[in-house]
């Protein structure tokens, strides 16, 4: 079947009327998603939570963790940090109500899972802290023990996720190189093709 | 489709799948002209057009994920255009009359095959005096971003339909503009 005429798909297309303005706002409203009046609430109840949570670990920061505070001072200030993010990341969504431009949901659910795991990290020295200081001298070994290897397991998480999240980003990489290389190479052949075809 | 287009394709895919902004806005870019222009040659008002055109976004930017095969993204394009451009159709008319050839295929003469179009204002003109059936097939052989194969896909027909189609609506569309002056029309 033979092709159409050159370039007459370009001129066709231009002989349709656009009216881009419009056309480049319904994409935005496409790529953004806007959040209904109960979203933002619920969204605003979230800013709220991490409100409490951020003034938590402001408190923290004054308390004495004695044994364990080179553990726990690193991680009280991290969640301190992720807490101020997320207050203002959902803080913002919830006046904006508009998701996908500037604040993207992994970047929310991020932050907000960092200032939990910070949390509950520093929760589970407090307790195996205050536990060892109320038991006999013949228990402690055991808390101490009990403490260290929670300790192991809060960082061994937190290593794993963020070793597979570096090999997942590496892998998308990798494959997109070679995608761009694949793309070069088929640009050159045509290239290549275009030159041998002339006189 | 060439060899690089088809890779472009699939690099563009793989880099909205990624959730890269300037990927999106890289496919929109690319693909909202000629995908208007498709729409609009099933649908004739500006507004409804456009709706189509959004709801269209929406459904690729939800299904992106799930594109099998990345290097067929304009059939697959042009498919969902017509998908929800035909169920806003629907709405109003029944299939049959959507799709009733209103062209004597008969009437149309024969030329010997070479029908060739130059005059892109003609063309865009005599398009709309076209049976939906000829003007779809016709319209996404002129945009020239699909195989016969790929449009038989987006048209859910044969190949061999596709190019019997084909032929009678060029043939078609030579008696509409040797009859007609859209200069005066």
């Amino acid at each position: 079947m033979d092709k159409p005429n050159e370039g007459l798909r370009e001129r066709l297309l231009e002989m349709e009327k656009m009216d881009t303005a419009s056309i480049q706002e319904q994409i935005q409203a496409v790529l953004e998603k806007r959040l209904s009046v109960w979203q933002r609430v619920g969204v605003g109840l979230l800013a709220g939570i991490g409100v409490l949570v951020t003034l938590r670990f402001v408190d923290m920061l004054g308390w004495s963790f004695a044994s364990v505070r080179l553990v726990a001072y690193p991680f009280a200030w991290l969640g301190l940090i992720s807490g101020v993010a997320w207050v203002g990341l959902t803080g913002y969504l919830a006046v904006r109500g508009r998701l996908g431009r500037r604040i993207r949901p992994w970047a929310v659910a991020g932050t907000g899972g960092l200032m939990m795991f910070c949390y509950v990290v520093v929760r589970t020295l407090l307790l195996e802290y205050e536990l060892i200081r109320w038991v006999p001298n013949d228990w402690r070994a055991k808390l101490y023990e009990q403490l260290a290897l929670a300790i192991f397991f809060m960082l061994v998480l937190m290593g794993l996720y963020l070793i597979l999240r570096v090999v997942c980003r590496m892998e998308f990489r990798t494959q997109e190189k070679l995608l761009g290389i694949e793309y070069r190479l088929a640009e050159l052949a045509e290239k290549v093709k275009g030159a041998d075809s002339k006189p | 489709m060439t060899e690089k287009e088809a890779i472009y394709c699939e690099l563009l895919v793989f880099r909205c799948r990624r959730g890269r902004r300037d990927a999106l806005e890289e496919l929109v870019r690319t693909w909202e002209k000629p995908l208007l222009y498709y729409i609009r040659r099933y649908v004739d008002d500006e507004h409804e057009s456009l709706q189509i055109l959004q709801e269209t976004w929406v459904k690729v930017l939800q299904g992106l994920r799930k594109l099998r095969e990345p290097r067929r993204l304009p059939a697959w394009l042009y498919s969902i255009a017509r998908k929800t451009a035909l169920s806003h159709l629907r709405a109003r008319y029944s299939k049959q009359a959507l799709f009733s050839n209103g062209d004597s295929i008969g009437d149309c003469g024969d030329d010997g095959g070479t029908l060739a179009f130059e005059d892109a204002e003609q063309v865009h003109y005599g398009l709309a005096k076209l049976s939906l059936l000829h003007r779809e097939v016709l319209t996404l052989f002129f945009l020239e971003d699909l195989s016969l194969e790929e449009i038989a896909g987006v048209l859910e027909i044969p190949v061999g339909t596709v190019k019997s189609r084909l032929h009678h609506a060029r043939r078609a569309l030579r008696t509409i503009l040797d009859g007609e002056d859209p200069n005066h029309g």
